[in-house]
């Protein structure tokens, strides 16, 4: 009987290590991602993600046309670009308990790009433990620049 | 016994890691609201993680100087500038003057430099 208690405490250790630090648990990425632009022609996807020490986004410039003309399908078609026609760019924020307000906590300038997608990555800049976010900008270039920004949710990471 | 004094054991180490990961992120007051896209001005952390102070005053920099809200290159002038490779990530200091001193301003500088340009 002991024996078996002793062997249930040490089944449940791994289950309950993973519960035991909230901030570890919540260690996961928080993805903010969808189209930002849709005329049918061009369509301008973000997808921006905050991992628990990398932030990272990626542009993918889509279509409605396929390269045949058929079947049309919204946002579905990789649409390549020149070289420079794909721009990316993610700031990370934190929460400032002391003045109510998110700072932010570090950035990468624009990435530009061709092809049909467009990724930016960087290690978290490390502001030490607290609430963070990110957001990232997503454009394409077609007679000016197309696309936007999304903002992932917030969660607690110790850098 | 020993077995009892094992699982007691166990169960203080759990406490202890359980106390500490929840008093960590608990212990801050949560967001209360996201941060505004239209606002001119932001607040940038400094090298300690709180909200950069330079010459003891609390500063703001403005929106245009973390890059944009829309990149600021045409396709060709981003060819020709050669800036195709992935800059490296920013973050805030102060400002120094000539002598050393902060001026007040803050400035972006390449992630993993001290020292404010």
């Amino acid at each position: 009987m002991r024996k078996r208690s002793v062997r249930a405490a040490l089944a449940l250790l791994p289950v309950l290590a993973a519960l035991a630090g909230t901030g570890e648990a919540r260690a996961h990425s928080l993805i903010s991602s969808g189209n930002v632009y849709d005329n049918g022609n061009q369509c301008v996807y973000n997808w921006t993600a905050q991992a628990h020490s990398y932030n990272s986004m990626l542009v993918r410039s889509l279509t409605d046309t396929p390269p045949y003309y058929f079947p049309r399908a919204n946002c579905t078609y990789n649409n390549a670009k020149p070289a420079g026609y794909l721009a990316g760019r993610w700031e990370s924020w934190k929460w400032g308990p002391n003045v109510g307000a998110w700072l932010v906590c570090g950035t990468q300038g624009w990435n530009y790009g061709g092809g049909y997608e467009l990724q930016v990555g960087r290690s978290t800049t490390g502001c030490g433990g607290g609430y963070y976010l990110l957001q990232g900008g997503a454009f394409v270039y077609n007679g000016g620049w197309l696309g936007g920004w999304l903002t992932t949710d917030y969660e607690w990471l110790w850098s | 016994m020993r077995r009892r004094l094992l699982l007691l054991g166990l169960a203080a180490l759990l406490a202890a890691v359980l106390g500490v990961g929840f008093a960590a992120s608990r212990g801050q007051e949560e967001p209360t609201h996201a941060p505004d896209p239209n606002a001119e001005e932001v607040y940038v952390a400094g090298p300690d993680g709180e909200a950069l102070k330079c010459n003891g005053k609390l500063v703001k920099v403005k929106r245009s100087a973390l890059g944009g809200r829309t990149p600021p290159l045409t396709p060709a002038q981003a060819a020709q500038q050669s800036v195709l490779l992935e800059p490296r990530a920013r973050v805030a200091r102060c400002e120094k003057g000539a002598k050393g001193n902060e001026t007040g301003r803050a400035v972006f500088v390449e992630a993993g430099s001290s020292e404010s340009p």
